[in-house]
């Protein structure tokens, strides 16, 4: 081969190596932007999720929009209350809750479990329930506390957790605050909410607050909602429940009701 | 490693995701409490963001998992753009989840954590796919 061919040839070898190295270039680049665009859509559609997930969850907590007042009404309506006791005092069976305002889970048990046990039991005259108010969430929680024990000196302790789980915010959010409370305990009929919010600070609601940690200690209970059940006046055990629905309490008070 | 190789990891990795994510959205609708060893996941589970839309988010996953199992199906760069678009989402989603875990819900559920690291391990793979193809 001349050299002047060569000197051809070796010209020809570059200018396709160049052409192949701009080729993978450009496609190297066209993958990396449809990357980018890959990843931006991806993250819209996350942040999305993500928005859609917290926006649903700003329901409750609200001092303006309180709602089922009525259905609370109606459910506790000539149900007779004493103090932290719901129902008769002549009642065979007690069901002790060890609850805390704040919690999502006594919430369940307020909404599922508690106006089933009320038609079937307690408006009959078979089952008296009895809150102890835990605070171990945060300082909500011992405030609603406060203010459902405040309530219970007027017989409405059981109409103000209800409608307060009713409406109840996110755990740890500094929701219950005065205007809060007070906007629950207006929604209540009967019920003197000013008088009430004046009385949150009591020595016999420190000291109820008090008895209910203790109670909850000595029985074991570290998490809410927790349970004891027994024959009324005698002493109860621990209710041990898989789910909040009402065919588990009721097996429990049918046993003992039978058993009487 | 091979593409067709790496493309049997995703499509292995992806399989456990919807053995995972299956179990959980059986349990939903069966109304059972999952097995759980972390003592949180039928709170994470009965949680309010469980579910998003009235969908529950393990059913997400399930379909977020078979959706990745599908871009394997769909050859060339498509295929396997979709394939890290899908878990880019799940990735991300599964972040969320695992910070309300901690921080709102105040627990743990192992199967939810089983399923956030396969979703890192999509990651990580349908990436690596992608980039290097």
């Amino acid at each position: 081969m001349s050299s002047r061919s060569k000197q051809k040839e070796e010209a020809r070898a570059k200018r396709e190596a160049d052409e192949k190295n701009r080729q993978h270039s450009d496609k190297r680049r066209q993958r990396l932007w449809l990357l980018g665009g890959t990843a931006l859509v991806a993250v819209v559609v996350v942040v999305a999720l993500v928005l859609v997930s917290s926006g649903g969850k700003s329901e409750g907590g609200d001092s303006s929009k309180i709602q089922g007042a009525t259905d609370i009404e109606a459910m506790l309506k000539g149900v007779p209350q004493q103090g932290q006791a719901l129902g008769e005092t002549t009642a065979p069976v007690t069901l002790v809750e060890y609850a805390d305002l704040q919690c999502p889970f006594c919430k369940e048990f307020a909404d599922n479990v508690l106006p089933h046990l009320v038609q079937d039991y307690v408006r009959a005259g078979k089952l008296r329930i009895i809150l102890q108010p835990l605070t171990f969430i945060g300082p909500d929680s011992e405030r609603a506390a406060r203010m459902s024990l405040a309530s219970g000196q007027q017989g409405k302790l059981w109409n103000y957790s209800e409608l307060f789980y009713r409406n109840q915010g996110e755990e740890k959010t500094g929701y219950a605050d005065d205007a809060f409370l007070s906007s629950i305990g207006k929604a209540i009929p009967g019920l003197d909410y000013n008088k009430a919010m004046a009385s949150m600070g009591d020595a016999s609601i420190t000291k109820a607050l008090a008895g209910a940690a203790a109670e909850a200690q000595r029985a074991g209970f570290n998490s809410t909602p927790s349970f004891e059940i027994g024959l009324t006046g005698k002493a109860a055990k621990p209710l041990s429940i898989s789910k909040l629905e009402p065919a588990q309490f009721n097996a429990e008070i049918d046993k003992l009701l039978g058993g009487k | 490693m091979s593409d067709s190789l790496l493309g049997r990891v995703i499509a292995g990795v992806a399989t456990l995701g919807v053995a995972v994510a299956g179990y959980l959205v059986y349990v939903h609708y069966a109304g059972i409490s999952p097995v759980c060893t972390t003592g949180g996941c039928e709170k994470v589970q009965a949680s309010a963001y469980a579910e998003l839309l009235g969908i529950p988010v393990a059913l997400l996953g399930l379909v977020g998992y078979i959706a990745i199992l599908g871009s394997l199906a769909v050859r060339g760069e498509t295929g396997r753009m979709i394939g890290a678009g899908l878990a880019l989402i799940g990735f991300g989603f599964s972040a969320y989840l695992t910070y309300l875990e901690l921080f709102k819900i105040n627990a743990i559920c192992q199967w939810c954590v089983g399923s956030a690291v396969l979703m890192t391990l999509l990651l990580i793979l349908t990436w690596w796919r992608a980039i290097r193809a």
